[in-house]
């Protein structure tokens, strides 16, 4: 019997071997970077600045960094369009970064 | 890769049946039947525009799945194209991958986001009439295989190769019906749209078709009865003053969002304000001094803190002033992001009012089509 023969419409991932960022065992010495993705949307409310605030208090009582950063995105559906220098200093500097977005 | 060479994995099925249900199974469609992509349709798309099918076009979010010539030729086939829609799609998609600073299509976040915006192709020119597409009564519901195929062409581009998976990676919680296909064409007949076509506003010859891609949520109809006034009647500012209120409506992004807002007129409309000697230009602007909304209103509603002011809402213009309630904020920050086109029937003024997405981007893109020659 004839067989129907058509090419195969699914998607192929351009970068299929992603993988998570190696963990580091340790935080003692290390850059923690907390990236607030809310962007310029309701800067009235706290969104992540309460939560990222105690995360920082409990990880500073347990490890001593070598710095903490933090920085909030240009916007929260394209989050660094016109922070492209933050985002690769990030890249650059960051050993542990937390990244999170409330409304 | 030589030209006639395919690159996508081949596939076989008993027939036309078996694929369909295999294409359900698989998740290669969002739940309309598609047709089958084979080898000699899919070669054929890919010869008519004269590429290579390996050409990488870019990369369609959330997956990143590479948008080739042949896999957006895959798409197209199932989507019904014909050959000589093909190089429609490819505008259109050259559109959504733009991501300039003026022209920041930001499709991964149109992908992703939770609001319901989905693009909408808007293709102005003498491709219109060439090609078939549909721009008279019925023009966002479908009529030509044509408005059809390329809509739902550009569909499939962001399902299959973008794998947007609603509660997976596409996060909008109502969507819309266009999702399914959006595409609509602009009115070329100057009789019944004396108005500057999307072409040539975006800087084009008007022997150069374009596709416009704008992100918007489903149009919202507005009649506007009352412009159709007598001799010395104010029946046109009467007509802009309604679509200015259904522009400025809660609810939408532009309410508080900003960024850009497309209205459809129909040509009855067009006519009467044509006859008053308003053009697009003016329309546009009379649009932008109307479609506003006093600040103590959105005090009220929770969408403007005092205390915080302008850092809140960056793109409110200076000249705002945000110290009075009774201030009146538009819903775009400069009167270009009124995005104008004429479509739709004849017998009564039916217009409609696309809203954007707010300043999160899905702003409108605009690429000429690119025929073999």
């Amino acid at each position: 019997m004839m067989k129907l023969r058509v090419l195969d419409p699914a998607g192929e991932a351009a970068h299929p071997e992603s993988k998570l960022a190696p963990r580091p065992a340790d935080l003692n010495g290390k850059v923690l970077w907390f990236v607030d993705g809310r962007g310029h949307v309701e800067k009235s409310v706290p969104g992540m600045n309460r939560i990222f605030r105690a995360w920082r208090e409990r990880l500073e009582k347990e490890y001593k960094f070598a710095d903490i950063r933090y920085v909030r995105t240009d916007n929260i559906a394209s989050p660094f369009r016109h922070g492209k220098e933050t985002f690769e200093e990030i890249v650059k500097t960051a050993d542990v970064v937390i990244n999170g977005v409330a409304l | 890769m030589a030209a006639g060479q395919t690159a996508a994995r081949v596939l076989e099925f008993d027939d036309a049946w078996d694929w369909m249900e295999q294409a359900y199974k698989n998740g290669w469609t969002d739940g309309l039947p598609v047709a089958p992509p084979t080898e000699e349709r899919v070669r054929a798309m890919v010869e008519y525009v004269r590429r290579k099918p390996d050409e990488l076009l870019g990369l369609i979010p959330p997956l990143q799945g590479k948008a080739t010539v042949e896999k957006v030729a895959i798409q197209a086939v199932m989507a019904g194209c014909a050959p000589e829609h093909f190089p429609v799609v490819l505008a259109a998609l050259e559109c959504m991958l733009c991501e300039q600073d003026k022209e920041h299509f930001n499709l991964k976040g149109v992908q992703d986001t939770t609001n319901p915006v989905t693009p909408l192709v808007i293709v102005s020119g003498p491709a219109v009439k060439q090609l078939g597409f549909h721009y008279k009564e019925n023009a966002f519901g479908g009529f030509s295989r044509a408005n059809a195929a390329v809509g739902r062409a550009v569909r499939l581009i962001l399902w299959n190769l973008g794998a947007a998976r609603p509660g997976q990676t596409d996060m909008t919680h109502l969507g819309h019906p266009g999702k399914y296909s959006f595409c609509v064409a602009e009115n070329p007949d100057p009789e019944e749209n004396p108005w500057t076509k999307l072409n040539i506003e975006w800087g084009y010859p008007a022997s150069q078709s374009t596709v416009t891609v704008f992100g918007c949520e489903a149009p919202r109809n507005v009649l506007t009865l009352t412009a159709v006034g007598r001799e010395g009647n104010p029946g046109p500012e009467r007509a802009l003053r309604f679509i200015a209120r259904a522009m400025a409506t809660p609810g939408s992004n532009n309410y508080h969002f900003m960024g850009q807002v497309l209205v459809t007129f129909g040509p009855r409309t067009v006519a009467h304000l044509h006859q008053a000697k308003y053009t697009k230009e003016t329309v546009r602007r009379f649009l932008f001094d109307q479609a506003r909304n006093r600040l103590g209103d959105l005090i009220r509603d929770g969408l403007y803190n005092p205390s915080v002011g302008n850092d809140t809402w960056r793109d409110y213009a200076p000249w705002v002033d945000q110290t009075s309630p009774d201030t009146m904020v538009p819903i775009v920050e400069r009167e270009e992001n009124i995005l104008i086109t004429v479509t739709g029937g004849m017998s009564l003024p039916w217009n409609s009012v696309c809203h954007g997405w707010g300043n999160f981007g899905a702003y409108a893109v605009t690429r000429p089509i690119t025929f073999p020659k």
